[in-house]
């Protein structure tokens, strides 16, 4: 009982690292959709 | 908010791979999650100036910290080649107008894409680490950067091949100098009738500073060696004493105890 809970902690502290991860350092691109025009950028 | 359900969906994936392997979990958390704020931002379509800076410099110290985490060192790699391509377009990942057009979507280049960090280009400096990896996945479509699948490699790798660090470090032989109490009950004295005599011959025997701290003074040998209990009573420490008395030498000593707890000497 105490490992599995322990192995359930470990899961979760994976996913929220896996997460985060993902969040700060990849940038796919998803689905299609317009936000803004940029001004900081000239699309050159 | 495709990308954010991506992420969710590898979060998962990867929580239920750490549930059959724990992998070793890095440090710093903190770092990681201040680099992740400002991307969440550009995800949600909050622009801060400087907070790129604080992305990069964040995790680019978490990675440094964690370097020897396995898998840690190809997330840098690719977190790197991401944030590079992104410098470079004020913080934003570029991605070409006709590669959109391949999957269906027209923009004009310039455009801030909604729920991705993505800006549309019609040319990008250092094109080749920008989104153009086309990768269908059921009923939507995802464009990713080299950077984006150097990360994943390094996440997979995190999760199979790192080891929680208490594993890792486990001794293949420990050493106890004192035996659990449970040990000690049952040890079986012998034939000796001086079980506790015994014991202290065996303890002088294997141990010859041991067995010299008996010689010169037993107590100073208690006192150095708190480890090894034993308790001798009035007859075995008038043994003791007289074997003392007797002995010049350590070998001499031993051969004396040796006979008393044998029973060849009283």
């Amino acid at each position: 009982m105490k490992s599995m809970k322990r192995k359930l902690i470990s899961a979760l502290a994976a996913a929220l690292v896996i997460g985060t991860l993902l969040l700060a350092g990849t940038a796919p691109y998803g689905p299609p959709g317009v936000r803004s025009k940029s001004s900081m950028v000239d699309g050159q | 908010m495709t990308v954010l359900t991506l992420y969710i969906c590898c979060s998962l994936a990867g929580a239920a791979l750490s549930l059959w392997r724990p992998p070793q979990m890095p440090r710093y958390w903190l770092l990681l999650a201040i680099a992740a704020v400002p991307q969440l931002g550009s995800l949600l379509g909050i622009w801060i100036p400087g907070m790129f800076l604080v992305s990069v410099t964040a995790i680019f110290i978490w990675c440094l910290c964690n370097r020897a985490v396995a898998g840690i060192p190809a997330v840098a790699a690719g977190v790197i080649m991401n944030l590079l391509v992104m410098a470079f377009h004020g913080g934003a990942m570029p991605i070409h107008a006709e590669t959109l057009a391949q999957i269906g979507h027209t923009f004009v280049p310039g455009t801030l894409l909604m729920g991705s960090k993505d800006v549309v280009v019609q040319s990008a400096t250092l094109w080749l680490l920008s989104d153009w990896l086309v990768l269908p996945a059921g009923a939507t479509t995802y464009v990713a950067s080299p950077g984006d699948i150097v990360v994943m490699v390094g996440v997979i790798w995190w999760l199979l091949f790192s080891h929680p660090r208490e594993e890792r470090n486990r001794p293949m032989l420990t050493f106890r100098a004192a035996a659990p109490a449970d040990q000690r009950a049952r040890l079986i004295p012998g034939q000796s009738a001086r079980p506790a005599l015994t014991r202290l011959a065996l303890l002088a025997a294997a141990s010859p500073t041991v067995a010299e701290g008996l010689l010169r003074d037993p107590l100073d040998a208690a006192a150095a060696h708190p480890h090894f209990v034993l308790s001798l009573d009035a007859r075995d420490r008038a043994t003791l004493a007289d074997i003392r008395a007797r002995a010049r030498t350590v070998g001499e000593f031993l051969a004396d105890l040796a006979d008393v707890v044998d029973g060849a000497a009283a």
